[in-house]
């Protein structure tokens, strides 16, 4: 056994490293350039801070993750989470909070399996999600007349404003959803067969698996996400208008593709979804804090998003 | 033909990929007008070392001379203008594309103001392919041309760049001998114009037709260097495999019985399949022989149910089953292994253990559809260690692997369901001499234990090697059925062509 015991860092190799690790070494290092800019940062309240702005992306992000991996994206998560939003609202006065609340669950799983069943019937992805997200932001103004609409209940306040110890609600919600999504697309054979379905449909239809009822999962996932961030979001506001949760499926999309899942579908994971929306919620957190202005702030936005895409592109080449 | 002058020096190349040592210090030299020959076994690295001659890839170590002077190639571009043309062993046509347009992919010729000369262009092909006596429909998009017809456009596309070297990396694999023998003839054409080809395939005694000079690869190193005409068949395999093979078809210790398994009656899909009706019976291997295009393998799409128009009847055991989805052929015990694994065959992203669970997730999940993740790994490692799959891990994208490696994990994953009928289309394309030998072997068992095997392949010697009973088909109907002993080469090919 000779040794030449130098360590080839070819592109071949970058590519792969980055592909395991490289996103979390983003995250360490955003941390302490954050830390550096301005030691507020490192704070417990203002991590605590951190992690509420983040969890209502962080939950639509979920769902955006089941529907990247299976080789699709939905446009529409903004919109439902604002005509769900809107549905709570409106039925809470009549019906009492539980019933109000599954109903807008139920309607966020509805446009879901819309959204799969068209996408299975040939429609490119894009344009499907893009007609629901139509369909649904005017149904917000339908039924809302334009208006926004307050809460009801007081317990409602709870999933949003509540502590759980010393951690805010959507925090808790936002972790319990991302174990489960962990557990159900590593570890289940629904889960499993949503990757296979992204990575090759042909090759997945003829191992047997029902292509038709993975695509309509995934988007109900992605569908019901977008409604527990409606009850959330409406929670914490105790109100809702039809422009709530307006281009919220940027944020999303952008998360989910900076923590490395592939346009091109059967790659990503749950957990490096988080690290992307961390990411995003540090970047906007850090600009706060150096009082950057908003406009500004959106084209450090655009800007990641065009990153991260194109580090996806890279890699995959 | 001045065998002097080298056109290509590879010196002392070197290639690591995470885990794996891909090549070592491997050197090649290439002559002015000469076919040479590359071999070795699967992932021994041949695709590799032609990946970097043409940019594809970047090397770690070592340099590459091109007619006497140093080149740097870093993209499939660069390697195109420095003269080397390859032809992957995975087609990389664009599907949605012609003929046409994907021989001039890249480079339309244009009239000024940048109109597209499809005419002109559409006559040169056609005039191209009449000279070499090959017909395809250049009016529809390759995608819906046969396997075998996509790699003859393949070929022709390199030869249409005006390549100095042209590197075929297993360009016969999915040829029947009609167009191995246009290919030859395109490539002694070549020849004489000065072209070098470097002929990477697993048919080793196409080498001693087609190639002068051979190359032998072991494990990403060099392992000999053979001007063929001195040397055997056998002296090439000890090469390759590094031991003597004895047998190149298995004994066959499966007989078949008087027990149908397998009877299907009037399929048709309405295009190319036009009312087949045959039996298989338990113990048996049949061969399925005939031409390209002959409807073999749409035939066993719409037994599997994988053209959802498809008509017909299936009976298992006797009893006739509703088949309406691939899934339900599985579940009625019927396993398919496609002739295409990049498209059909595998998820490319996804690891060797995964691709092999996939098609019964039963093997691996509880009861509430849990997957049990040690218990994956268990059956991976089983198969990894039966097959032979050449993987540091298999929680390696299955994308990662060479091609024959690529094809043993088709065969693991279809063996791990409950195969009654296991029809394999092609099942040692792009395979090394070892492995095939270790398919054969898979196939005989598996009749053995009382199951129907189907053998579509378009290799004579190995239909007649491996099969009991053969069935020919053209045109979409069986035309000829022979028992194994009673055939030979040209009574098949008789029934093919149609005397
Ligand atoms: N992109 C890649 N990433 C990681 N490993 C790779 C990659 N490409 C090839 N390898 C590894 O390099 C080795 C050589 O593979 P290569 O494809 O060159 O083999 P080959 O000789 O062409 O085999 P075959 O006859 O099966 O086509 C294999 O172990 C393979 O797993
Ligand atoms: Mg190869």
């Amino acid at each position: 056994m000779e040794k030449s015991k130098k360590i080839h860092l070819g592109s071949e190799n970058i590519k792969q490293l980055y592909s395991e690790y490289g996103i979390v070494m983003v995250l360490i290092l955003l941390i302490i350039v954050a830390t550096a800019l301005n030691p507020i940062f490192i704070s417990g309240s203002n991590i605590m801070n951190v992690l509420r702005q983040v969890s209502i992306n962080g939950i639509l992000s979920i769902g955006m993750t089941f529907v990247i991996i299976s080789g699709c994206i939905d446009l529409s998560v903004g919109n439902v989470l604002g005509c769900t939003g809107l549905i709570v609202m409106i039925l809470m006065e009549r019906f009492g909070m539980v019933p109000a609340i599954l109903a807008g669950l139920a309607f966020g799983m509805l446009v879901g399996v819309v959204n799969g069943w068209g996408v299975h019937q040939g429609l490119p992805a894009f344009i499907m999600t893009l007609a629901s997200q139509q369909m649904v932001k005017g149904l917000g103004y339908v039924i809302s007349n334009g208006q926004p609409f307050s809460a009801t209940d007081e317990a409602y306040k709870l999933i949003g404003q509540g502590f759980m110890w010393i951690i805010p609600m959507p925090v808790v919600v936002f972790a319990v959803l991302v174990i489960i999504a962990w557990f159900v697309l590593t570890r289940t054979r629904i889960g499993r067969s949503v990757y296979a379905v992204g990575g090759n449909q042909e090759a997945s239809r003829l191992s047997g698996i029902n292509i038709r009822k993975i695509r309509i999962f995934a988007y109900m996932v992605s569908g019901l996400m977008s409604a527990v961030a409606a009850v959330v979001l409406t929670s914490r506001l105790y109100s809702c208008d039809p422009l709530t949760g307006d281009n919220y499926q940027s944020d999303a999309i952008a998360a989910t593709v900076i923590g490395g899942c592939s346009m091109a579908g059967g790659e990503g994971s749950v957990l490096k979804t988080v690290v992307g929306v961390l990411i995003i919620g540090i970047i906007s957190n850090i600009l706060n804090l150096l009082q950057v202005s908003s406009y500004l702030q959106m084209i450090a936005k655009g800007f990641i998003i065009f990153l991260a895409v194109f580090i996806d592109v890279w890699k995959n080449k | 033909m001045e065998n002097t002058i080298p056109v290509l020096e590879i010196k002392n190349v070197s290639k690591s990929f995470p885990g794996v040592k891909a090549l070592q210090n491997v050197s090649l030299t290439a002559y002015k007008g000469e076919c040479l020959a590359l071999i070795g076994e699967n992932g021994a690295g041949k695709s590799t070392l032609m990946k970097i001659l043409s940019g594809a890839y970047s090397m770690d170590e070592g340099e590459i001379y091109i007619e006497g002077k140093k080149v740097n190639i870093h993209n499939p571009a660069e390697g195109q203008k420095a003269g080397v043309g390859v032809i992957y062993q995975e087609l990389s046509l664009v599907r949605q594309f012609t003929a046409v347009e994907n021989l001039f992919l890249g480079r339309w010729e244009t009239a000024p103001g940048g109109v597209v000369k499809w005419k002109e262009m559409k006559k040169q092909v056609e005039d191209f392919y009449k000279s070499l006596g090959l017909h395809f429909n250049l009016n529809v998009p390759v995608g819906r041309l046969s396997v075998a017809q996509c790699q003859l456009i393949e070929i022709t596309r390199a030869v249409f760049m005006n390549s100095k070297i042209i590197v075929m990396d297993e360009p016969t694999s999915s040829l029947t001998n009609t167009e191995v023998e246009i290919l030859f003839d395109l490539m002694k054409r070549l020849q004489s114009q000065g072209i070098t080809i470097i002929f990477i395939s697993h048919k080793l005694e196409e080498l001693f037709r087609a190639c002068e000079r051979v190359y032998v690869m072991k494990d990403g190193c060099n392992a000999g260097e053979f001007q063929l005409r001195d040397i055997n068949k056998d002296t090439l395999v000890r090469a390759m495999v590094g031991r003597e093979l004895k047998n190149y078809y298995p004994r066959k210790t499966n007989t078949p019985s008087d027990k149908v398994v397998l009877e299907v009656k009037d399929v048709d899909d309405g295009k190319m399949v036009h009312g087949v009706s045959f039996q298989v019976h338990a113990g048996e291997i049949l061969g399925f022989s005939g031409l390209v295009g002959a409807g073999r393998t749409e035939t066993m799409r719409a037994i599997f149910k994988a053209e959802p128009k498809a008509k017909g009847h299936v009976y298992i055991d006797g009893q006739e089953v509703s088949i309406k989805s691939p899934a339900d052929a599985i579940r009625h015990g019927i396993a398919f292994a496609t002739e295409d694994r990049r498209y059909e065959g595998l998820v490319l992203p996804l690891s060797v253990a995964h691709n092999i669970s996939m098609a019964n997730f039963d093997s691996i999940c509880n009861k509430a559809g849990f997957i049990n993740l040690r218990k994956e790994r268990a059956l991976a490692e089983k198969y990894k260690d039966n097959f032979n799959i050449r993987t540091p891990d298999v929680n390696k994208k299955v994308g990662e692997l060479s091609g024959g490696n690529q094809q043993k994990v088709v065969v693991a994953k279809w063996m791990n369901t409950n195969v009654r009928v296991f029809i394999f289309d092609e099942p040692t394309r792009g395979i090394d001499v070892g492995a095939k030998a270790e398919i054969y072997q898979l196939m005989v068992d598996i009749a053995a234990q009382g199951n129907a095997v189907i053998m579509v392949s378009s290799e004579l010697p190995e239909v007649l090697g491996v099969s009991d009973r053969i069935l020919i088909m053209r045109e979409g109907k069986i035309t000829g059925e022979l028992l194994a002993h009673e055939a030979d080469e040209e009574s098949i090919i008789s029934f093919a062509i149609g005397g």
